[in-house]
């Protein structure tokens, strides 16, 4: 078994960071989707014209999809590796690795649910026109 | 024992020990419940303020209906000038009891008190005067002028009988330097009451003549 650190304070602050990210990643990226997404649609079919400075709407709609969507992969495979490497201290009893890991966990499952909503509005967008 | 099972073999941000970090540390619960309801607060008027702009935009070319013209701005910026600098006061009077001032706690908080309440005074004037041209069942605008405003004044509300709360509670002098908990809450409350006044003197009285 190799040397076992302690994280420095940096880690330590990285750390609570990246579990913030893990819980509310997929949300804050739908969230973000959803406005982007459906603004874009509406102010540019209102105004009669189907593309945004030249690029077509429908490509528009495509990058509002598909960033949110790696965000929200990101989150989930970090809510994924913060679940594995927190299960073995959870089970000594430490309180703090206890809540981090059941943070983790709706990570997975918050990041999980988010993805699917924003794949199955992309499916729209493949379907059906955006206007 | 412990912390040799928590310690990340790598001391990195993932590693168990960094996970388990308390960001941010020492807040009380109340501290997290206040969070938790101005986060659910905010998705409501965030809910409102969307439905507003997809209403519009379904709605007629001309926004608000011609008949309602739209909204004057003199009594809102009246309203934004005495709400937004009200949590100054609130900020003062935490800074003063966390001192242990009880004084500079119940001038900041009745000085807040005063200004919230000014804001509702001018907020019933205004529906004084639109009740005759325009109500919540007049058309599509009227019901979100009506239920758009009429729910912050209502936060606004909640947040005067808070502060009066507070200030009987520092009259009978269960606040001091060791026991603030309430007043930071409240201030959180207060601060997000001017914060989403913001969004809805943009959307409801500035955005219709952009």
């Amino acid at each position: 078994m190799g040397v076992v650190r302690t994280p420095d304070a940096r880690a330590r602050r990285r750390g609570g960071l990246l579990l913030w990210f893990t819980a509310f990643g997929g949300a804050a990226a739908w969230s973000a989707h959803a406005l982007a997404a459906w603004s874009i649609d509406e102010l540019t079919c209102a105004t009669g014209r189907r593309d945004i400075a030249g690029v077509p709407l429908g490509i528009a709609l495509v990058c509002a999809t598909v960033a949110p969507a790696a965000v929200t992969v990101v989150a989930l495979a970090l809510a994924w590796r913060a679940w594995r490497r927190t299960s073995a201290g959870a089970r000594s009893g430490d309180r703090g690795v206890e809540r981090a890991q059941m943070v983790a966990l709706i990570g997975l499952w918050s990041n999980a649910l988010f993805l699917t909503i924003i794949l199955l509005g992309a499916a729209a967008v493949m379907v059906f026109p955006p206007c | 024992m412990t912390e040799a099972l928590i310690a990340s073999p790598d001391g990195g941000a993932t590693g168990p020990a960094a996970l388990a970090t308390e960001l941010p540390r020492g807040r009380s619960p109340g501290w997290w419940g206040m969070l938790l309801f101005v986060t659910t607060e905010a998705t409501l008027f965030a809910v409102l303020l969307g439905s507003y702009f997809y209403l519009r935009f379904q709605a007629a070319a001309q926004w608000p209906p011609p008949r309602t013209g739209p909204p004057e701005l003199t009594l809102p910026l009246v309203m934004t000038a005495l709400l937004l600098p009200s949590s100054l006061p609130v900020i003062w009077a935490e800074h003063g009891i966390r001192r242990g001032q009880r004084w500079r706690l119940r001038l900041g908080l009745a000085l807040t008190l005063l200004l919230g309440l000014a804001f509702v005074g001018l907020l019933l004037m205004e529906y004084d005067e639109k009740l005759a041209s325009l109500t919540v069942t007049t058309d599509t605008y009227g019901s979100l002028f009506y239920v758009v405003t009429g729910f912050h004044g209502l936060h606004v509300t909640v947040g005067l009988l808070m502060l009066a709360w507070l200030l009987a509670a520092s009259t009978g002098g269960r606040l001091d330097a060791r026991r603030h908990e309430p007043v930071r809450l409240v201030a959180m409350y207060w601060h997000f009451v001017g914060a989403v006044w913001v969004a809805v003197l943009f959307t409801v009285y500035l955005s219709p003549r952009l």
